[in-house]
């Protein structure tokens, strides 16, 4: 089986009026797609990343620059990310399809080269 | 969760994060004081946030709660910082807090104790039943305003106004019930007892809304008035009486229905699908309520309840207990809603005709109440008074608002006319 990451694009979260009921009942339909992949031996793990924007380093002028990454003005963020294994990217893409994240936000699938 | 070996992942609990919102509100208000509501209400809303964004990846943790009140605490914290200008205790306060250990929050136990201390402060004299209610769902109970509109049958934004004028109050309350405090308890002891039966009510209500029973209200008023029991410095029967009330009617609740979602009446309901494990929670603390010689209203309410729940028949109830206690209630508390109960025992011990002349002199203060109009439809078809009965029904319809209601009136209708070989 063949490893893939599964990148957690979403917009920035914002002020949502969501209950507590209602988050439970989010964190159920996460937790229900992760089992499924959990018992059927396809997830490896998941990060959650924090919410500041991280770091940038680039190459400028001769020195590496490191400034930090644009997250309030971003349209878009890297919540977190799986990896899983999978046959394949039809497999991959048949895990992903009712993964909860999409409800909100979009999913980049890349797989790793195999070593 | 980020370990792939069979996962030792317990589902959360039904209503887990909302009970946790209520005892982390209660936990944190303790620390920082009431005025800093808003705050604490911030601070919990953040933390429950940042559980959805990261248990939903990385899983949820061996002790939830745990996790929420610390995160919670921090929150509060980074808050208190940031409004250190206009609230200079603040600091001190996040000091004191960031020295402190973690607040103890277990799922079940010793930490309701703060939600009802909460709810204590939220039910004080200067607000009406309705506002601690509003307030009580929100601080102590974790519902969302929106939930609180759909439950109540109330427009959103005035739900929202409603909670900031009794935050704007609850902040102003000076009285510390920082430890449980007889006077004051006794007190507020009526105030909290109408809220929850208010909160019961509403859940219980068969006319409003597009559900029939909203349970998640019976449940938090049971459990609450359950707890509160165990809570108090001292007996007081009131308290078990009003817990054996609720108790009874929701033994009842697994047969008001039909399979289509539609009311039954009592006479058609199948009493062996009643609750027997709440039967014999309301029978406990209605014994534990037999104490003192006053009958409080919840006295008597949960009398009525115990007849009908102990009754193996609709013929068999004994109807002339029941009347007793309508008396007893009607000399207490004079309103059209008792009396009309009050009617329909009449009807049961002295007959129809004795039900139905009772009936006509609530008429003015009944006209919109739907089963005011169910309750003489019923007594007009006993007395072969059909057409008469149909027209009740008619009314009814009218009043009514929820739709297995109007379905239900519908089907009497149709019922009745059908008997009679009539189409109207």
């Amino acid at each position: 089986m063949t490893k893939f990451l599964v990148l957690l694009h979403e917009p920035p979260p914002g002020e949502s009026p969501i209950s507590p009921e209602e988050i439970q009942a989010v964190i159920a339909k996460y937790v229900a797609w992760h089992q499924q992949l959990v018992d059927a031996g396809h997830m490896e793990l998941g990060y959650k990343l924090t919410e500041e924007g991280g770091k940038r380093l680039l190459h400028q002028d001769g020195q590496v620059v490191v400034s930090d990454g644009p997250y309030s003005e971003a349209k878009e963020v890297i919540g977190g990310l799986f990896v899983i294994e999978a046959e394949d990217y039809e497999q991959a893409v048949a895990l992903c399809r009712d993964c909860p994240h999409l409800d909100h936000g979009r999913i980049e699938l890349r797989q790793v080269e195999p070593t | 969760m980020h370990q792939p070996e069979s996962s030792t992942l317990q589902p959360l609990v039904d209503h887990a994060f909302r009970h946790a919102s209520g005892r982390m509100k209660a936990i944190l208000l303790r620390m920082v004081g009431p005025q800093r509501f808003d705050l604490v209400e911030d601070a919990v809303q953040d933390a429950l946030l940042q559980a959805l964004r990261t248990w939903a990846i990385q899983g949820v943790p061996q002790q939830p709660e745990a996790w929420l009140i610390r995160v919670a605490k921090h929150k509060l914290i980074d808050r208190l910082r940031r409004h250190a200008r206009t609230d200079p205790l603040g600091e001190h306060l996040a000091q004191t807090l960031t020295a402190a250990r973690d607040p103890d929050a277990h799922f079940s136990g010793e930490c309701d104790d703060e939600r009802l201390l909460l709810m204590f402060r939220c039910c004080g004299p200067g607000l009406p039943v309705e506002t601690g209610l509003t307030l009580t769902l929100d601080a102590v109970c974790g519902f969302s305003a929106a939930e609180i509109a759909r439950a109540l049958m109330k427009r959103e934004a005035a739900v929202a106004q409603r909670l900031v004028r009794a935050k704007r109050y609850l902040r102003k309350d000076p009285s510390p019930l920082s430890t449980p405090d007889p006077a004051a308890f006794h007190q507020r002891l009526p105030r909290v007892l109408a809220v929850l039966y208010a909160m019961f009510n509403e859940g219980y209500a068969s006319h409003r809304g597009t559900q029939l029973l909203r349970t998640d209200l019976c449940d938090e008023a049971l459990l609450l008035c359950g707890k509160l029991t165990a809570f108090l410095p001292q007996k007081q029967a009131p308290v078990h009486a009003l817990v054996a009330l609720m108790a009874f009617q929701m033994a009842r609740f697994p047969s008001r229905q039909d399979e289509q979602g539609l009311p039954l009446r009592l006479a058609d309901q199948d009493r062996s699908k009643w609750d027997t494990r709440l039967m014999r929670l309301g029978l406990a603390h209605f014994s534990a309520a037999a104490s003192g010689n006053h009958r409080s209203r919840y006295h008597l309410e949960a009398e009525i309840a115990f007849c009908h729940i102990s009754a193996p028949t609709m013929a068999a109830t004994d109807w002339q207990r029941i009347l007793n206690c309508y008396d007893q209630l009607w000399a207490q508390y004079a309103t059209p809603v008792i009396a009309l109960n009050r009617a329909v025992a009449i009807g049961h011990v002295q007959g129809a005709e004795q039900a139905l002349t009772l009936l006509d002199v609530l008429e003015p203060d009944l006209a919109t109440y739907a089963p005011y109009h169910l309750t003489r439809a019923h007594f007009l078809a006993i007395t072969d008074q059909v057409a008469a009965a149909c027209k009740a029904l008619e009314q009814a319809q009218k009043c009514t608002s929820t739709a297995p209601s109007a379905a239900y009136i519908a089907h009497q209708i149709s019922r009745l006319t059908h008997l009679n070989g009539r189409d109207t």
